[in-house]
Order: structure tokens, then sequence, then C-alpha cells
């Protein structure tokens, strides 16, 4: 085996050393996205003023946030169990992707997200399982 | 250097793989993307002072979502109220936003966050120029109902206090972070949460119209 070859064996262990690397870095990111288990359950229709949407039904979840697309208007986030709200944002700003507001709470709940603004708006509503 | 087929095979790949780990990484919340206004951090000395705090598991996914700086996380306050909550704040999207979370001792407690720009043009005009911003978050979980007032302030604001129902209560501060506990208070009872500046002038923000 002459120099060259020598050489050339080693740049190529580290080109695989580095592409070992940048898959396994992609692997645990897709993982972690999945475990997150992410479901948008808003729809495409406006919501008028103190229109809603919510999952339909409850489940164990992580998160329910949610805002205005578009432009900023005002909305709330709520958890509801056995059909009483357990929780409530209070209402906020919101203006996605920067502004918004999120319930953290893990439990068995179902998510809502309210128009509580003026106007009818396109909203983005996203918790964890349908 | 010469490079080789195989080379220019595994800087394909490299590159493939960043690329979709950053879309994987950066698709999970929110897909409008505007230009971002000037970082914001510098309202906020505890983001340049504070101690670094660990990211908590409960906040990762919003931290996430939001594109945080995470080496920027901050405790603002903690062994709060009747659930014993942590107020923690992180800056977002290169500064343009920042964030703020309620996090109780438990994860089934009580727990919110608010992320928004300060000083950006995604907020409202009803907002636009507010030196705090305040959440009111009710819960009625393990019994224990009512509500928690709480949110992230400028460098310059002095005081805080809070209508409830007709009376005016003190908003205690710590930094940059506020947090009032108000148990058996409905959220409807929450009105005007008020700010005094460093220069003297108030700012008024009602909980229950201006969101």
């Amino acid at each position: 085996m002459d120099m060259r070859t020598t050489r050339s064996a080693r740049t190529s262990r580290r080109f695989a050393v580095l592409l070992m690397i940048v898959v396994a870095l992609g692997l645990v990111t897709a993982g972690v996205a999945y475990a997150a288990t992410i479901f948008e359950y808003s729809g495409s229709s406006p919501l008028n003023p103190g229109g809603f949407y919510a999952t339909s039904g409850e489940n164990y979840r992580l998160h329910n946030r949610a805002c205005r697309t578009g432009n900023s208007g005002q909305m709330k986030v709520q958890y509801i169990h056995l059909g009483s709200v357990v929780q409530d944002s209070g209402s906020q700003f919101t203006n996605c992707p920067d502004v918004f507001a999120a319930l953290e709470t893990d439990g068995t709940f179902t998510s809502k997200c309210i128009n509580t603004g003026t106007v009818a708006f396109t909203v983005y509503c996203q918790t964890t399982r349908p | 250097m010469k490079l080789r087929p195989l080379h220019l095979l595994l800087i394909a790949a490299i590159v493939v793989g960043a690329t979709a780990g950053s879309i994987t990484a950066a698709g999970s919340f929110g897909k409008a993307s505007r230009s971002q206004p000037p970082s914001a951090v510098g309202l906020y000395s505890a983001f340049t002072h504070g101690r670094p705090a660990a990211v908590d598991a409960q906040l990762a996914d919003t931290m996430s979502a939001s594109n945080a700086d995470s080496a920027k996380l901050r405790v603002l306050a903690s062994g709060l109220g009747r659930f014993n909550s942590r107020l923690l704040a992180f800056p977002s999207r290169g500064g343009s936003s920042v964030c703020y979370s309620l996090l109780g001792a438990q994860p089934t407690d009580p727990a919110a966050s608010y992320c928004y720009q300060p000083t950006g043009p995604a907020m409202s005009k009803a907002l636009a120029g507010e030196h705090f911003s305040p959440m009111a978050l009710w819960a009625s979980l393990g019994g224990r109902p009512g509500v928690q007032l709480f949110g992230l302030a400028f460098d310059d604001v002095r005081s805080l206090r809070v209508n409830v129902a007709g009376n005016w209560r003190n908003v205690p501060l710590s930094g940059n972070g506020f947090y009032l506990d108000l148990p058996g208070v409905a959220q409807s009872d929450v009105g005007a949460v008020e700010a005094t500046l460093a220069n003297g002038s108030t700012q008024s923000h009602d909980m229950r119209s201006a969101g």
C-alpha cells in the first residue's frame, strides 16, 4: 500500500465518520419530532368571533397552542375534561409563528382553541395526539 | 485536493442530511416567515446577567417550536403560589421574540407559555409600546380553582398592580418576572394590570379587552 492510497483511505474514513455523525444527528432530530406526535386540529375555514376548533375527544396531551395566521388576533386555548373547562389561557394576542399562547399541562383533555377577537380569521391550533 | 466520486457522494449526503434535519426541526409549529425585528434581549437584564437554566422536559417542545435560544433560558422565580410553580423566560427567533412560561411542580399542574415580539410588527397596535406582558391563567385542577397572573417586564418597570373585582392588588416583581396567585378568583374578575415605569409614567393592560 503506497503513501497515496493510505492518505486516500484515511480521508475516506474521515468522510464516513462525518457522514455517520450527520446521519445520527438527523435521526435524533427526527426521533424527537416524532415523539412529540404533533397534531393540528384546526381547519382551513376562518373562525368567527367566539368560534372554535376542538379535538374530537379526550386524549393524553402534552400541550395545546394556538395563533392567528397572517395577522395578529386575540385567541385563547383551553383544556376540557369530562365536558368542563379545567384550564384557560385567557385571551392573548397571537400571530403565527412568532406570537402564540400555549397550555403546557400534561393530562387527559380535549384541546380547544377559540377566536376571542372581534373579526373572523384563520387560525393554527396544535396539540399532541388527535 | 482532487475530489473523487465517493467524496462528492458523501458531501451530497451530508448536505441532504443536514437540510432534512433542519426542516424536521423547524416544521413543528408555524409555517409563515416574515422579516424579523431587531433583538429584544437587551430589554431584559435577566438574559444577559442571569444564570443559565437547564432545559425543562415539559418546556422542550415549546422551546423547539419557537426556535428558542436555550442558552439564555432563565428561571426568574420559583416556589410560587399553590402549585410551587416556576416562572421561566427565554428569547427565541434570534432574540426578536421572547417567551415566558409558568410551570408547576408536577407536569399535571396548571402551566402555560406565551411567546411574543416585544417591539416587533407581529404584535397588535393595541400592545405596541407596552413594557410588560401579562397572562392570566385560570385552572381548576386538583380541586384548587383560581387564576395565576404572571408575565415578563422590561428592566424599566418598577412596580405592577392588578385590579381584581374592583380592588387593586400589588403584583410582586422579581427581576424581569412577575407573579401573583389569586386562588378562588374567576378569570372575568381580573381587569387592568398597571405598570409604573422608571420615569414615573404608567401603562395599563386590560386583561378583559386588550388581550
